[in-house]
């Protein structure tokens, strides 16, 4: 029996668990389990939770994998994500700041726990030098530098008040001038406070990845470790056994304005440290190997495997589609829970509609800065309000880009776009099967679309962005830009995709019988195949056979 | 050679910036069709439903260009300092402490190869590691400061074209349509020479038809003009007045148009800039001038279509400035063949020697040389009028005829700005 250790990490302690990278994650363990491979998932307490609600939503059973939780995750990184923070607020700020509280002191507990754990031989002298000069330190500098702040503050909190009064005689600044001072002041205090916190969690996350890799080092019978992600630098460093990492994209290195404080250095420094120290990388698309990897890193992408896998297609399947749509339509009514109330300021109530009494565009996506869902929001409020269809946009990201959300609030769409997030694969299965097309205009992927073959196998056409992963998905599988330019559009152009959703809604069937004979091709290669080679690139590394690319 | 091109209007211009930048974008489709180049292209405008309607861009779309409104964000050099130092390559020269983003919600045109900026009116630097020209239309304020205002309060005005005359200097390269505006970007600004280039103008008529002559109308002299310094108003009212002084038995009315010229009608009291004083300077000069007082009449800011009437029945068209980047009103009237009275500068030169409209010159400063030509003018308007160009050979500088051209220049000064430096 195979082997196969998969290591899951980061410096969250949750994900969504149907982002398109867990869902993956999740395919291929399942097919893994096909191959009679056995999975052993390795991990922290911190993320054991959240692995084992992914695992279920996607369909993995308990027993399908062997999950291993070693009790070194940093307790000060398991903050309250953004739901529970919401419910906290919702219930007063006291509530929230107790909770925020009692989170605080647990985890520096927990923390100076761990802090043994950190202490080697090697570095034991070094720690007993660093704690009392830290200590120092903090007398000496921070505690006389916090003190002088905050009665700065309150000099020109006090100015401020003073000149606000009323008083007579001349006044020699204008009094509107202070609390934008102020204002600057508190951005400022803040900014400060979030980059401590933000090199505290750094810290905490480089001491969790050595103390993890510590644990794995100890482990048996391991010959290669997985990493679906390259963010984690320091544990593939300190990783005793070769490893085998997921470069999945660097999608802001062509948007660097959509990313503004959304990528940080140290988080660039690790993918840096893992793509060096990794024995072999994967990549889901030649476009991410050869116009990103190459170009980031071009002396470890020339010197180490580098494999692109492709992710695998679902089946191209025949039958009757009016009847899968209204048993799929059916089970979507009983879901309708599902549907989340994202606009309180315009809504009490999450909206109910019945599906079956209208169209409407599926875009399965987790919004992100490039997942260009304003583009798909214009062309169906065109399509809605220019052209008077009785259609609605289901979108299965919890929240919008704050662009999207300000036009559906600006237009007044809150009822005609609606939000299913979270949904598990059934369920979305149900939506691509009820949807008159399946619309995908993301500007950048790391590997192909898997929305296409997933809405064309439910029987649903689907549209996809002009971009070049979407046109290597089927250059790969041999065909001409003829047989496939049906499906794209430019996804820069609302108008232009109105018009390509209007072709559909008024008969979709001529592109899904096209798209169903490029599926046919596609899905020669499907999950046990992609399964496979990953073992297979996995067993070359194993055995230090190293091929520039598979 | 395929080219992704954004055309971005950074302000909310309507009028003849707006003109301008559509002009612009058209000449860019056409051109690069007609070179055999291929061109994607996006226009850029400020996401303001009150300032754009949809309709405005409909000839952009109909040659395939995507339409694009945008918010203006500005972000810190911090937020992208993690992608700068490690991802994205920067030259050092286009730093700066913020960046202002053209923030589309899609990929803030990142998606483009090249950025053409609509003039230089940015407050804040381009992010650093976009590539861009920018069109720069003129620098009255060298000539004429005023137009910035002279008050201790309007210094400010010249705090901010600091930033304007950055974003010229940053860029990859500069369109000027004049010679005289780009010597003035290069000797007052400080641009590069090698990055400022001359670009081809095009005329664009507004219409091609105007309402038939009223022979019971009385005639009358257009004086196109608006509301600022730079135009010169104390002069040629003084000039008309000499020359209605001289010459009594003219028959002719003065009609004034352009943006905010109704705040010299007293009538208009109450309403912003009225008390503006060089606005209060004019209306004193009116008050003073009786000859021009009794013929004067003031339409305003006016639509198109009536402008172009207005245009089409005047005897002659007036246009005094002291200095600016020329005005196209002289080929317009030449279109509806109204012969022109020009104030004497270099750009109305280079307008007259590009498109061939011959003009009556007068001293901007002097009111006795525009009273004598406009004399000289009233005496044969026959003769200057026969000496006008057709509307034939004025076609030839259509946006159509120019688009070869400008393609053609925008295309070498993109290929020249993406060479490495020998």
């Amino acid at each position: 029996m195979n082997r196969f250790d998969l290591v899951f990490g980061g410096r969250a302690s949750s994900y969504v668990p149907n982002e398109g990278l867990i869902v993956l994650l999740c395919d291929l363990m399942r097919n893994l389990a096909v191959l009679d491979t056995k999975v052993v998932v390795h991990t922290t307490d911190r993320h054991e939770p959240f692995l084992r609600k992914a695992l279920a939503m996607n369909g993995i059973e308990p027993s399908a994998v062997e999950l291993r939780a070693y009790a070194v995750g940093s307790a000060g990184l398991n903050r309250s994500a953004g739901p529970q923070r919401k419910r906290e607020r919702g219930r007063g700020p006291l509530v929230a700041f107790l909770g925020r509280g009692a989170r605080a002191v647990a985890s520096a507990a927990r923390t100076l726990l761990l802090w043994n754990q950190d202490i080697g031989l090697g570095n034991v002298f070094q720690r007993a030098l660093v704690v009392p000069l830290t200590a120092l330190a903090l007398v000496l500098l921070v505690i006389p530098a916090l003190a002088a702040a905050v009665i700065g503050f309150l000099l020109v909190a006090g100015l401020a008040v003073a000149r606000r009064l009323p008083r007579v005689g001349r006044r020699v600044v204008p009094a509107h001038r202070y609390p934008a001072e102020l204002r600057l002041l508190t951005t400022r205090l803040k900014a400060f406070a979030s980059g401590i916190r933000r090199d505290v969690d750094d810290e905490l996350y480089r001491r969790e990845q050595i103390r993890l890799a510590r644990a794995l080092n100890r482990a048996r019978g391991v010959d290669v470790f997985f990493l679906f992600s390259a963010f984690e630098g320091e544990l593939v460093r300190a990783l005793k056994r070769p490893s085998v990492i997921v470069f999945p994209d660097a999608v802001p290195m062509h948007f660097p304005t959509r990313f503004s404080d959304a990528v940080s250095t140290e988080t660039l420094r690790q993918m840096r440290m893992a793509v060096e120290h990794a024995a072999g990388i994967v990549c889901y698309s030649e476009f991410v190997r050869d116009r990103q990897l190459a170009r980031l890193y071009p002396e470890a992408a020339s010197r180490k495997p580098v494999a692109v896998i492709p992710q695998g297609y679902f089946p191209a399947r025949s039958g009757d589609r009016a009847a899968r749509r209204a048993a799929a339509t059916a089970r979507l009514n009983a879901q309708r829970d599902r549907i989340a109330n994202v606009f309180p300021e315009l809504l009490r109530n999450r909206p109910v509609p019945q599906f079956g009494s209208f169209d409407f565009v599926l875009y399965p996506t987790i919004d992100r800065q490039h997942k260009n869902v304003l583009t798909l929001v214009r062309a169906c409020a065109r399509l809605l309000r220019a052209e008077h269809r009785n259609v609605k946009l289901v979108l299965t990201t919890p929240q919008a880009m704050p662009e999207a959300h300000e036009f559906i609030v600006r237009e007044r769409l809150h009822y005609d776009v609606l939000f299913m997030p979270s949904v598990p694969g059934d369920v979305l299965d149900d939506l691509c099967a009820a949807a008159t097309v399946v619309v995908h205009p993301s500007l950048a992927e790391g590997g192909d679309v898997f929305n296409f073959s997933r809405a064309v196998s439910n029987g649903t056409p689907a549209l996809l962005a002009d971009i070049p992963v979407v046109r290597e998905m089927f250059e790969r599988a041999g065909f001409d830009r003829p047989d496939f330019a049906q499906t794209l559009f430019d996804p820069f152009d609302d108008r232009a995709l109105a018009r390509r959703i209007a072709t559909v809604l008024d008969d979709g069937a001529p592109l899904l019988a096209q798209q169903t004979r490029l599926l046919s091709r596609l899905s020669a290669y499907g999950y046990p195949e992609m399964a496979h080679r990953y073992l297979q690139f996995m067993r070359k590394i194993s055995n230090g056979q190293a091929h520039s690319s598979l | 050679m395929h080219l992704d091109i954004a055309v971005i209007l950074p302000a909310g211009y309507r009028g003849g910036t707006l003109r301008g930048a559509l002009n612009a974008t058209r000449m860019l489709a056409l051109g690069a069709a007609a070179c055999g180049d291929h061109v994607t292209l996006s226009f850029g405008h400020l996401d303001d439903p009150s300032l754009y309607l949809d309709s405005d861009f409909e000839e952009l779309r109909e040659l395939g260009v995507r339409i694009r409104p945008f918010r203006p964000q500005v972000v810190s050099a911090a937020s992208l300092a993690s992608l700068y130092g490690e991802w994205v390559e920067v030259p050092e020269r286009r730093r700066a402490p913020e960046y202002l983003v053209f923030n589309d919600g899609v990929s803030n045109f990142e998606d483009a190869d090249f950025w053409l900026i609509i003039s230089d009116r940015l407050n804040v630097a381009l992010p650093a590691h976009r590539r861009y020209a920018i069109v720069v239309y003129d620098y009255i304020q060298r000539y004429v400061p005023a137009i910035f205002g002279q008050t201790a309060d309007r210094t400010a005005i010249w705090m901010q074209f600091e930033a304007y005359a950055e974003a010229a200097r940053r860029a990859d390269f500069v369109v000027c349509t004049t010679q005289q505006t780009r010597s003035d970007c290069i000797g007052y600004v400080g641009a590069d020479p090698e990055r400022v280039r001359l670009f081809p103008m095009e005329f664009d008529p507004l219409s091609d038809d105007a309402a038939p002559p009223d022979a019971d109308a009385r005639p009358y002299l257009l004086w196109t003009t608006n509301s600022t310094h730079h135009k010169n108003h104390l002069n040629v009212l003084e000039g008309m007045e000499r020359l209605f002084r001289r010459r009594p038995d003219l028959p002719h009315e003065l009609k004034m148009s352009g943006v905010l010229t109704h705040l010299f009608d007293e009538s208009s009291k109450g309403e912003p800039h009225f008390d503006d004083p060089y606005i209060k300077r004019v209306r004193a000069k009116i008050e003073e001038c009786e000859a021009v007082k009794r013929r004067l009449r003031i339409l305003g800011n006016i639509p198109d279509g009536s402008y172009v009437d207005q245009l089409a029945r005047a005897d002659v068209l007036v246009h005094g400035a002291l200095y600016d980047n020329g005005t196209f009103s002289v080929v317009e009237a030449a279109w509806f063949g109204v012969p022109s009275v020009s104030s004497d500068y270099p750009a109305m030169r280079e307008i007259e020697s590009r498109f061939g409209v011959p003009l009556e010159y007068f001293e901007a400063t002097d009111p006795d040389t525009l009273a004598a030509a406009l004399a000289r003018m009233l005496e044969a308007p026959d003769v200057a009028r026969a000496r006008l160009p057709g509307r034939e050979r004025l076609r030839r500088h259509s946006f159509e005829a120019t688009a070869p051209g400008y393609w053609s220049a925008f295309r070498d000064a993109v290929l020249d700005a993406q060479r490495p430096p020998a």
